[in-house]
């Protein structure tokens, strides 16, 4: 049985805004095991972003991170000061962004990035820091890596500079890496490249990840447990093969209808319709409740909870809430 | 089409001609909401008011010299007299007066120039910034060349050519100026231009002119506003410099810059001859500056 | 022949751009972004074109709605070389053939209102009279799903996938025959982009437009294609119909292309393990490798590749490759499947490939 390591509890992290108070991440609750990829899927503004940010305790102003705890080693990450978290973060926790550029700094050698942050985490020599990042560059499959130590993040594809992040990310062995959309820049055949190492460096590591993502490919391939968020809160939370098999949740239904399937010949793509509440103005009733098909009366007066329906599959839909009461 | 749904679409147009009349309430809005915005218009409408009507409200000629009453200070102080509210300059000349007359010919001037230097760069900006090539090369390196020479000796001669009066000093500062808005703006076009939203107008098949008036221009508009509110202040300023060195404005006619350059000798005995000129000059230019930041957020139409 | 018959024939299609580089920017080279491309649209029909980054889909798309000049080749639209136009002839032509670009945030004007966005190209090509005018582009909104009574917003008012539509109104304003899709749902959320797709089909069976539809994604293409073309490096390599290309890819890369796609289905995972993945970065397309551009990364790839550059022929009927050894059978993987996807779907794995030499 795989152990939980982190446990977030009822996190709410609000944006506020000139226009009115964003609610961007809404009593989210969740635990990750050991050594698991938990991916959270979701729409833009759906929170998934936020919630990573809110763990690795990055959201700058107007965020703010209003209430809520998140565990790791038997410590609340809410309460840690800033120059606690800078321990925490780049050597127990690691982050790798959808733009692998941005997140580079453009005037330093990718070698010198990597084994600063070694220096700096793991108390090493320089000489064993180089020594390190030149071994953490071949693991991620880089051709050559006793150039590209020498080599400015620009002078590298996007899928090169990619590897170098994970190189980055998992020099200081972590115990958590956050991937927030690692391949949604890049190419497909590159995705799946860096989606294959990914798998198999997790292995060697023994990191359990934390997919930030809104291909529900990706999570089909990657994942073992999924968490569906839509405005700021958990939709649906359940293994990989049931999500996929006996979604529960309209909306979880909904974006599964709507990806494009591209090894069936025949398909319809049945679109949710309309768009995404204003989070500034969430109704009161269900926040799906607009956009679903099988609104009923209560949707729009009570917001649902989410209940585990079965052990491990917890959805927050009114459907679901009667069947429950029912067994 | 049938009847009903061209009812609809009828009641549709009239929602939609209906809500076209909102712009004045939307700017107003904006107005009062805008602390700065308000205080801005404020400044801006009174100072113009005491410009047209200088005559009424100036309590002296504010040419007349009274050798009696040389270095008068402020009427709160000591020495001072009620008669001259601000005191009088070296030659007994009232300074408020002197003052409240001097707002006609710097605000004209100031105002005038920048718009004239902002339609010539704008234009300049546009068209080189728009069609690229060997165009743009010709104007900004005639731009360049123009920077090059420096701004007094350029005024100096101008003004000794054309002879000193408000037009040509107008013109010069005008003329003095246009090169940065040219090089700002050009700068802003060329992003513009390769902005979707530019391309799309071409696919259609706008035609050139279109595309600078209806794409670039009101996208340009926002940098143009903050330069020339910005640059009000220091066209006010060169034109003091050069009354300063008797080419600007010519006597009897005042202006604030020639109140400041005539104090300048005296600043240690008579603090008021320049401070008073000084203080109207940063006022002006603090309401010019607030409006233009309300003008920019109610150009840009993602301002609520 | 002058392209007579097809709506659209693109015949030797060249794009190059010069690229500066070392100091003082001395070193020039060419940048061949289309290279030598090749194809024709029928009236009615979608001709899908993917790709990865770099490809050229882009600039083909640019070069056939006149952004963009040609290097070389010919543009043939309803017989007609476009790419001879010039001046007011090309302004009118222009209203022919329209565009839906990628980015609904940059592609519209900021300072316009909806209703003047949806009005340029007419007031740009016909002279009509306001009420006219007015009832258009109300119905205009109407078609693509907007509410017409937001004619007075501006574009930021509104969410990117009705952003989308608004770029959907202006390219169908002016009742043209040929829509080129520049990548048209890849900004937008997965629940938006069916409905965009929706739309774009639906349109096209009412208004019988014909579309050249760019994505860089399959998956997408697939959905709303009748033909699809796959570009690599500035080259077409395959180009067939939908089926086909699923079914029996001939070229390495489209078959790689297809094993790189996440399947959305978790019980197929152990089954992806025995698939080949491409490897490899996209190589620079200013020093393109010799022979065959694909070579370097081909699994296949032999001698012959790399000195010669195959043809670009059709292998079979109405299958284009630009391969030596095109790939005839694939037994290794099922690219497509015809049950629906809620099924029990058994798959059958073999190693290997057979393919005639």
């Amino acid at each position: 049985m795989k152990e939980p390591f982190i446990h977030i509890k009822n996190l709410r992290t609000y944006f506020h805004t000139e226009d009115g108070t964003v609610p961007a991440v809404d009593d989210v609750s969740l635990s990750i095991n050991k050594g698991e990829i938990l991916a959270i899927v979701g729409e833009s503004g759906s929170g998934k972003s936020v919630t990573s940010l809110s763990l690795m305790r990055l959201i700058d102003p107007p965020g703010r991170i209003e209430s809520g705890e998140i565990l790791f080693e038997g410590h609340n990450l809410v309460d840690y000061s800033m120059k606690k978290m800078r321990a925490i973060r780049g050597n127990k926790i690691a982050m790798i962004f959808q733009e692998p550029l941005t997140s580079l700094n453009p005037v330093f050698t990718v070698g010198n990035q990597i084994s600063e942050s070694i220096i700096e985490h793991q108390h090493k020599s320089k000489k064993e820091a180089k020594q390190l990042t030149i071994e953490m560059l071949t693991k991620v499959g880089i051709p050559r890596p006793d150039r590209v130590f020498h080599s400015y993040p620009h002078a590298l594809s996007g899928g090169m500079r990619q590897r170098v992040m994970i190189a980055m990310a998992l020099s200081c062995n972590p115990e958590l890496l956050i991937a927030d959309e690692p391949t949604t820049a890049l190419d497909v055949t590159i995705q799946a490249q860096i989606l294959h190492l990914m798998k198999e460096l997790i292995i060697e590591f023994e990191t359990s990840i934390l997919l930030i993502t809104h291909d529900l490919g990706v999570v089909a391939e990657m994942a073992d447990r999924v968490i569906v968020m839509y405005g700021g809160q958990i939709v649906e939370e359940t293994d990989v093969f049931t999500l996929f098999k006996h979604p529960k949740h309209p909306y979880t239904k909904g974006l599964l209808s709507s990806t494009p399937k591209v090894h069936e010949l025949k398909e319809e793509l049945v679109p949710i319709p309309g768009s995404v509440p204003n989070p500034i103005d969430y109704p009161i009733g269900c926040r799906f409740a607009d956009r679903c098909a099988l609104v009923m009366e209560t949707c729009r007066t009570v917001h649902p909870e989410l209940i585990e329906v079965k052990p491990g599959h917890l959805v927050r839909c009114w459907l679901h809430e009667r069947k429950g009461e029912g067994t | 089409m049938g009847e009903q749904s061209k009812a609809i679409i009828d009641a549709d147009s009239q929602v939609y001609m209906r809500k076209r009349n909102g712009t004045i309430k939307r700017w107003s809005k904006l107005l009062l909401r805008s602390k700065t915005g308000t205080v801005g218009l404020l400044i801006v409408f009174f100072i113009t008011l005491v410009a047209v009507f200088a005559p009424i409200l100036a309590p002296h000629d504010p040419n007349a010299i009274n050798p009696g009453g040389l270095h008068v200070p402020p009427s709160w102080m000591e020495g001072g007299s009620a008669e001259h509210l601000l005191g009088t300059d070296n030659l007994g000349r009232d300074i408020l007066s002197r003052i409240i007359y001097g707002s006609q010919v710097s605000l004209l001037v100031g105002i005038a120039a920048v718009l004239l230097s902002g339609i010539i760069g704008v234009c300049i900006g546009l068209i080189a910034g728009f069609y690229g090539g060997l165009l743009d090369n010709i104007l900004m390196r005639f731009v360049d060349s123009f920077l090059a020479i420096p701004t007094i000796l350029f005024s100096l001669v101008f003004l000794a050519v054309f002879g000193p009066s408000i037009i040509t000093l107008i013109i010069v500062l005008g003329l003095t100026n246009w090169t940065s808005y040219a090089r700002l703006v050009r700068g802003e076009v060329l992003s513009i231009k390769e902005r979707d939203f530019v391309r799309a107008a071409r696919s259609i098949g706008v035609k050139n002119n279109k595309i600078i008036i209806r794409h670039l221009l009101p996208n340009v508009i926002s940098t143009f506003i903050v330069i020339s509110t910005l640059s009000v202040a220091s066209t006010i300023i060169l034109e003091s410099s050069l009354s300063f060195l008797g080419l600007g404005i010519q006597p009897p006619t005042v202006s604030w810059g020639t109140v400041l350059s005539d104090g300048r000798d005296y600043l240690a005995t008579s603090w008021w001859l320049a401070t008073f000129p000084g203080i109207a000059i940063t006022i002006t230019v603090l309401g010019i500056i607030f409006l233009g930041d309300w003008l920019r957020d109610v150009l840009d139409p993602r301002t609520k | 022949m002058t392209g007579k018959g097809h709506l659209l024939e693109v015949r030797g299609l060249k794009k190059s751009f010069e690229v500066k580089s070392g100091f003082l920017k001395r070193n020039k080279n060419d940048l061949k972004a289309v290279n030598d491309v090749s194809f024709f649209i029928d009236a009615g029909e979608t001709l899908g074109i993917v790709g990865e980054s770099g490809c050229g889909k882009s600039t083909t798309g640019n070069m056939i709605v006149q952004l963009l000049e040609p290097t070389a080749g010919e543009i043939y639209f309803e017989g007609e070389d476009i790419t001879k136009l010039k001046g007011e002839a090309l302004r009118k032509k222009r209203s022919d053939i329209q565009i839906i670009f990628q980015d609904p945030y940059s592609s519209l004007n900021p300072r316009m209102r909806v209703f003047d966005l949806i009005a340029e190209p007419i007031r740009t090509h016909q002279t009509i009279s306001k009420k006219v005018l007015e009832e258009r582009v109300l119905e205009l909104m109407k078609v693509v799903g907007l509410n017409p009574s937001y004619a007075n917003r501006y574009p930021h008012e509104f969410s990117g996938g009705q952003r989308q539509r608004i770029g959907i109104a202006r390219a169908i304003a002016l009742n043209p025959k040929l829509i080129v899709c520049d990548e048209p749902v890849s900004a937008l959320d997965v629940s938006i982009q069916s409905q965009i797709l929706n739309l774009l089909v639906k349109l096209q069976k009412e208004l019988q437009i014909t579309y050249l539809f760019i994505a860089h994604g399959l998956p997408v293409v697939k959905h709303i294609s009748d033909r699809i073309a796959v570009m690599y490096l500035g080259k077409i390599v395959e180009l067939t119909t939908k089926e086909n290309l699923f079914k029996k890819p001939m070229h390495p890369y489209t078959k790689g292309l297809l094993a790189a796609i996440p399947v959305p289905d978790p019980t197929q995972r152990d089954l992806k393990e025995h698939r080949v993945l491409i490897k490899g970065d996209i190589p620079n397309a200013v020093h393109p490798p010799s022979g065959c551009v694909f070579h370097p990364r081909c699994p296949y790839a032999t001698e012959l590749c790399a000195q010669e550059e195959p043809l670009f022929e059709e292998k079979e009927s109405g299958h284009f490759a630009a391969c030596h050894y095109p790939l005839r059978e694939d037994k290794g993987i099922v690219y497509l499947r015809e049950g629906n996807h809620h099924g029990e779907v058994h798959f059958e794995s073999k190693k290997g490939d057979a393919r005639f030499n």
